[in-house]
């Protein structure tokens, strides 16, 4: 009578076993599938750098540069006065500039649908990528769900975008 | 007699372990197909909105508010024809069969989020909007554009500036099925 005792119990803990595995399958699957970055393009940031690479700043000496020619001028001469009137450098100006531009396009915080952004210009090469100018705005998020854009520019210059939602 | 009790508890046993397993199965895929759908509509909304504002983005490419005096500027909305629509009685709730239409400035920024009378009022800063027409009040899209407009104050003889906006657009729901 003992031994059959045990063998139910042992028959209990293998079946409790299976559904215990079973269900971790299932978790794994899930919360891989939600918890993965979406790296999808989103259109919304995709018009927006489209728009903000039109944008007339206050850098130049005759005319006043657009953002996408700020962003040629930092690459090439970053160091550079943005005008005789000004204290600050092309990169400077270009790194205040979209900062304005998305701090004016977007709430971020945490009681908003937008969490943080990062804002790069990167310089793609046959041997990487690299941060151009140090123009690398962020605010981060702990949050995973990112939409993300980029803008290419000539001379292998890339404008690019995550929002964190 | 006792055999049999024993062989009736079994089976009793048995049953009730399955009973247990079929209903742990059925929740699980209660909760993996709601959780399932529910993305399934989120991605359709996206979808929907991602629909609205490439709508509203080709607005700007329309000959109405296309901005042709660079080549370099695809997507750019040329103010003064903007403003010239708003005033022309034509275009008043019939354009592209919407019933909501504006454009909004973000950057350079206003000191006040309200409607422009005339394009004096908009180069002042002194608005920030221009309602194109309006009608019922829907949820509006809204998709970022540049806003062209001629600036006498850059370089010796003027040029167009560019600023940052959005234009707004409302249309009816779109019915489902």
């Amino acid at each position: 009578m003992d031994k059959k005792a045990q063998e139910e119990m042992v028959g209990f803990v293998l079946i409790m076993l299976v559904v215990a595995v079973i269900f971790l399958v299932f978790l794994g699957i899930f919360l891989r599938g939600g918890g993965s970055k979406d790296e999808t393009g989103s259109i919304e940031i995709d018009q927006f750098l489209g728009s903000a690479l039109q944008y007339t700043t206050e850098c130049g000496d005759y005319s006043p540069d657009t953002v996408k020619e700020l962003v040629r001028e930092c690459s090439k001469n970053g160091g550079s006065s943005c005008n005789s009137a000004s204290s600050h450098t092309v990169c400077e100006s270009l790194k205040l500039t979209l900062q304005e531009l998305i701090e004016s396009s977007w709430n971020f915080g945490m009681d908003s649908p937008d969490k943080g952004y990062l804002v790069q210009v990167i310089r793609e090469t046959s041997t990487g990528k690299e941060i151009v100018g140090n123009i690398s705005l962020s605010r981060y998020s702990s949050t995973s769900t990112v939409r993300s854009a980029e803008k290419p520019l000539s001379d292998g210059l890339i404008l690019y975008m995550e929002i964190y939602s | 007699m006792v055999k049999n009790k024993l062989a009736q508890m079994k089976i009793q046993q048995m049953a009730f372990m399955i009973v247990a397993v079929v209903v742990f199965f059925a929740m699980v895929a209660v909760i993996y197909f709601s959780i399932s759908l529910r993305g399934l509509e989120t991605k359709v909304q996206e979808l929907r909105d991602d629909e609205a504002r490439e709508i509203a983005r080709q607005l700007a490419s329309s000959p109405e508010f296309a901005f042709t005096a660079s080549s370099d500027c695809e997507d750019c909305i040329d103010l003064e024809r903007a403003f010239q629509i708003s005033q022309n009685p034509n275009y008043q709730n019939s354009f592209w069969n919407l019933n909501y239409l504006a454009l909004e400035r973000i950057s350079p920024p206003s000191s006040e989020n309200i409607s422009c009378t005339n394009l004096q009022s908009y180069i002042a800063r002194t608005c920030n909007q221009i309602v194109i027409f309006k009608d019922e009040s829907y949820a509006t899209k809204t998709a970022f554009v540049s806003l062209a407009i001629w600036d006498p104050t850059i370089g010796v003889s003027g040029d167009y500036r560019y600023q940052l906006g959005r234009i707004h657009v409302s249309a009816p729901p779109i019915e489902d099925g």
